[in-house]
């Protein structure tokens, strides 16, 4: 029976786990019978590969029983400095602790309680320390960069116990591991557990694991684990498990279990197990494969982008960019719409100073006709590309695309927000750069603004040529502007017509100015994004969307002009 | 029949032996002369089996150990075939499996190499990682003030400002080299004062370059102007060079000049001051116009953020590419150190990169005077624990 019992510690090494065998025992010709009302573990998983356990057994010994006067306490392994361990009964210490007087399973010592016993009817508080006990940590099976961390708390014979038990167990990790390192194992066996242990940090900045279950029962076994990166212990900690340890067990069950049995029977069973043991070890030696995985040092978002330089970087269609520059001066007083069809603008002068270079190049290219303005929107497209590459390196894409995805849908959120069509029309004109953002900017303006009025911003009369502006009433078109309570006096426009007049701009860009927008784009991408150069191996690629190319975003579809940027340094 | 009993004995040995990690240490590969592009790898296999991969001394990539043995193969050059072989010997992966996934490992650094601009996360897979926030085992380079002895004239005032007793000779300088490389650092900078004022600069060059490291060069051009000088030190295989730039130096242009028509990597540095932040965006398109397409900027002061983000943009519109984390004067205020201030981010200094100063004594960075040993006297691994993160950490 031993022996079996070694089989299965050795097969349950096999599988990575530190097995700890800790059933406690108090079977002494006494006659025992106890509640465990509280046990209190911790378990200190130390930077030297070491473990430390502090055990709080609380004990409500029974009117009939005899006194407690022992405690077996089950350890991991045999491992442990007797130096180090320490006991108390109610705070006064102890000193009978020997392993020779230990009568539960696997290794463990006993704790003679002596005068401190727990009388009849009474409540003792056991408390023990063990400072060292080594080899306790595994390679994980799962992940073979982590250490495998498991342990059992200690249980009691259920002929000796009655009642429930607060049970609760803490592990503390090695010092200096971030909270997302390490993980801790899911266990079937812990019923009545939380699935996911409570985790804060310790005194000494530790993380911990805690696993609490105020109705457990003590006389069950019930394990916890955890794994960290192998790299907070030494490398000399891990218990490796050569396949050569199982094989010596399944020597031991076999004669154990056969002894009876005769030679031939031995002989052809282990030429059999001889061969099928070879190739389960030659598999089993072999590391775990887990695929390759590749992390990059890089910042994350890219601050400070204007809404121009973000709709770039979201691959918005080069009319709608061209659209918000255009916006841009107007909102800037820097040009006015003279003709709508054909779209013509006019510089006004002074020009403001703070126009970016993108806007100034806009501006000029107005003073070409035809194809040559063409050409001078098409520069203007590249430069801002490359220049929102530039910007962008170094700094992660698509955290950068969500954080400016984020603005433009509370952008909207605020626009629709607003009870009044005061309000709403200010704070349209406040956002406006980030709604264009919207892909769907067209169909949602026409919702958002066709059943009410729209007080129309003090330079719509820019961009509209066939507005009047006979007014001069302030508008609202700068933020500090005190907000309006009524509408009164101002100039507005059916919200309908408003809608059609912001969606027409864009149409017109398309329809009046660069064309045939895949033609206007190709251009650009063509000069943004050469055609690609191979650098591949020649393999014929793992497929996914690594293949060798020079540029590997969207900008190869139509009507979409991608920066392309992103990563590195 | 002794041989078969030895076979014997090792088959049998095999069937219980699990695989050994692959040796710890620094692996190195540089391309041929004949590859489209030139560049450098550098594979640091850790104790733990992971990987720190550098490409181009710039790009850190941090590798799960499939990953680093896979690198281990590419800096290797090991064919295909026997890299499947290979592993699936040593993982419990079929060859097939593990081909594939070692010809898309290679597809994902080439076109890393060859795409800078394309984003690793959206485009290759990769994980992202905030800079310097992974425990490492050295640094990824090592800054080496060969002298704090500046030319004639020159405007003391963005020198390094200790005193120190003498300046290391030739052979102490490489002794210094060796125990970085073989600590694993894959990139020294030599810098000054003015280290091309040392006879010896383009000797110690050369002795970095055949070890296998990147080098670079932080000068202020000055003696790049004579083509004959630039000439030899570039037939030491340096790879880059940053120029300090004081463009109204008509010896520096000239500098320039050469150095843009030399195959060699070419960065200029422009601090911002405040006597010279209003004309900084003529200097600018002056360099651009000249050819240069990398730069790098910083502020005198933290007041000058607004004129250094401004040239920073205007950087970016004249298609100029950021360079940052350099030795550079007043390296702390640059453009992207600045930006990202609020984010608390592990700071390079210390960790990343390393300082030696003239006399050997080691800075966490240029400008942080606490010293952490001296690399010609103390064993690396001192140094290295002294290092002011990890001294925090522990």
């Amino acid at each position: 029976m031993r022996k079996f019992l070694t089989i299965v510690f050795l097969l349950a090494l096999a599988v990575g786990y530190t097995a700890l065998f800790s059933a406690t025992d108090l079977a002494r010709a006494e006659t025992y019978y106890f509640r465990l009302t509280q046990e209190t573990v911790n378990i200190f998983w130390n930077s030297d590969g070491t473990q430390s356990l502090d055990y709080v057994l609380v004990f409500e010994n029974s009117p009939t029983a005899d006194n407690l006067a022992y405690v077996d306490l089950g350890l991991p392994n045999g491992n442990f400095d007797m130096g180090t361990i320490y006991a108390d009964v109610d705070g006064k210490p102890i000193t009978d602790i020997t392993t020779s007087g230990y009568q539960g399973s696997g290794s463990g010592v006993a704790l003679g309680l002596g005068n401190y016993a727990i009388r009849p009817g009474k409540v003792g508080r056991v408390h023990a320390f063990v400072g060292v006990i080594q080899k306790v940590l595994y390679e994980d099976s799962s992940d073979n960069t982590y250490a495998s961390a498991v342990f059992a708390p200690v249980t009691f014979g259920s002929q000796y116990m009655y009642g429930e038990t607060d049970l609760t167990v803490t592990f503390h990790l090695p010092p200096g591991m971030a909270p997302e390192e390490p993980r801790w194992h899911e266990d079937k066996t812990a019923d009545g557990f939380p699935k996911q242990p409570s985790s804060v940090y310790d005194a000494e900045s530790r993380v911990t694991y805690t696993w609490r279950n105020a109705h457990a029962d003590a006389s069950k076994q019930y394990t916890f684990g955890a794994s960290f990166p192998l790299k907070y212990v030494p490398e000399s900690a891990i218990v490796r498990v050569t396949f050569i340890d199982v094989i010596l067990g399944g020597i031991l069950m076999i004669v154990g279990a056969t002894s009876e049995l005769c030679i031939p029977v031995l002989v052809i069973g282990g030429f059999f197990g001889l061969v099928g043991l070879s190739a389960y070890s030659d598999r089993k030696r072999r590391m775990q494969y887990l695929p390759p995985k590749i992390s990059i040092e890089g910042h994350g978002i890219k601050r400070g982008l204007t809404a121009i330089e973000a709709a770039v970087l979201m691959e918005q269609p080069p009319d709608s960019i061209l659209t918000m520059i255009l916006f841009a001066l107007i909102k800037k007083n820097a040009a006015e719409v003279v003709s709508r069809e054909p779209l013509e603008i006019k510089k006004i002068e002074p020009m403001p100073e703070d126009l970016r270079y993108y806007e100034k190049e806009f501006i000029n290219a107005f003073d070409e006709k035809g194809a040559a303005r063409r050409r001078a929107l098409q520069d203007t497209m590249i430069h801002l590309i490359r220049a929102v590459s530039e910007k962008m390196k170094g700094f992660s894409r698509k955290e950068t695309m969500a954080y400016y995805e984020d603005i433009r849908k509370r952008a909207w959120a605020q626009v629709e927000a607003a009870n009044t069509p005061e309000v709403r029309s200010q704070k349209f004109d406040e956002v406006m750069e980030w709604t264009m953002l919207d892909r769907d900017f067209n169909d949602r303006t026409r919702d958002v603004f066709r059943h009410q009025p729209v007080y129309v911003p003090v330079w719509w009369g820019r961009y509209d040529p066939g507005y009047h502006r006979h007014t001069a009433t302030p508008s609202f078109n700068r933020p500090s502007a005190p907000s309006i309570s009524s509408g009164g006096g101002l100039p507005s426009v059916p919200g309908a017509d408003f809608a059609a007049s912001m969606v027409t701009g864009v149409q017109n860009f398309a329809g009046s100015v660069i064309g045939n927008v895949n033609d206007f784009t190709s251009r650009v991408t063509q000069s943004t994004n050469p055609v690609p150069v191979s650098t591949s191996s020649g393999g014929s690629g793992g497929g996914g969307r690594s293949g060798g190319s020079s540029c590997a975003c969207a900008c190869a579809c139509a009507g979409c002009a991608c920066a392309c940027a992103g990563g590195g340094r | 029949m002794k041989t078969k009993t030895l076979s014997l004995k090792q088959a049998i040995k095999r069937w219980f032996t699990p695989p050994e990690a692959l040796t710890a240490g620094s692996y190195h590969f540089q391309a041929p002369p004949d590859a489209p592009a030139p560049y450098r790898l550098h594979l640091r296999l850790e104790p733990d089996r992971s990987g720190v991969f550098i490409i181009n001394a710039a790009t850190v990539l941090h590798l799960n150990p499939t990953a680093a043995e896979y690198a281990y193969h590419l800096v290797q050059n090991t064919p295909e075939e026997e890299v499947a072989s290979a592993i699936s010997r040593r993982y419990r992966i079929n060859p097939t499996q593990a081909h594939q996934d070692f010809v898309k490992f290679k597809e994902q650094i080439q076109t890393l190499i060859s795409t800078p601009d394309l984003d690793p996360v959206t485009f290759l897979d990769f994980d992202r990682l905030n800079p310097y926030s992974q425990e490492i085992s050295a640094p990824y380079r090592l800054d080496c003030a060969l002298t704090y002895r500046l030319p004639e004239g020159a405007d003391a005032a963005y020198a390094p400002t200790k005193q120190v007793d003498r300046e290391l000779d030739t052979r102490e300088w490489e002794t210094i080299l060796d125990k970085a490389w073989e600590a694993g650092i894959p990139h020294v900078v030599f810098t000054g004062g003015e280290p091309t004022l040392r006879e010896d600069l383009s000797e110690l060059i050369r002795y970095a370059e055949q070890k296998g490291m990147v080098s670079g060069l932080l000068t202020d051009g000055q003696r790049l102007a004579d083509p004959e000088y630039l000439d030899m030190l570039l037939q030491t295989g340096l790879d880059h060079i940053m120029l300090n730039l004081d463009v109204d130096n008509l010896a520096v242009a000239a500098a320039v000049k050469n150095t843009l028509a030399a195959d060699v990597h070419l960065v200029v540095h422009l601090t911002i001051t405040a006597q010279n932040a209003a004309r900084a965006s003529w200097q600018l398109e002056k360099l651009q116009q000249s050819g240069i397409t990398a730069l790098s900027l910083s502020a005198a002061e933290a007041s000058l953020q607004p004129a250094l983000q401004a040239m920073r943009e205007h950087s970016a519109a004249l298609g100029m590419s950021l360079v940052w984390d350099l030795p550079v004067p007043y390296s702390a205020f640059n453009p992207v150190s600045l930006e990202t201030a609020a984010e608390e981010q592990p700071s390079g200094a210390g960790h990343a990169w390393l300082y030696v100063e003239p006399d050997g004594d080691v800075l966490p960075a240029q400008g942080i005077n606490r010293v952490l040993g001296n690399l010609l006297r103390d064993p690396w691994n001192a140094i290295w624990q002294n290092s002011e993160r990890r001294g925090q950490r522990q």
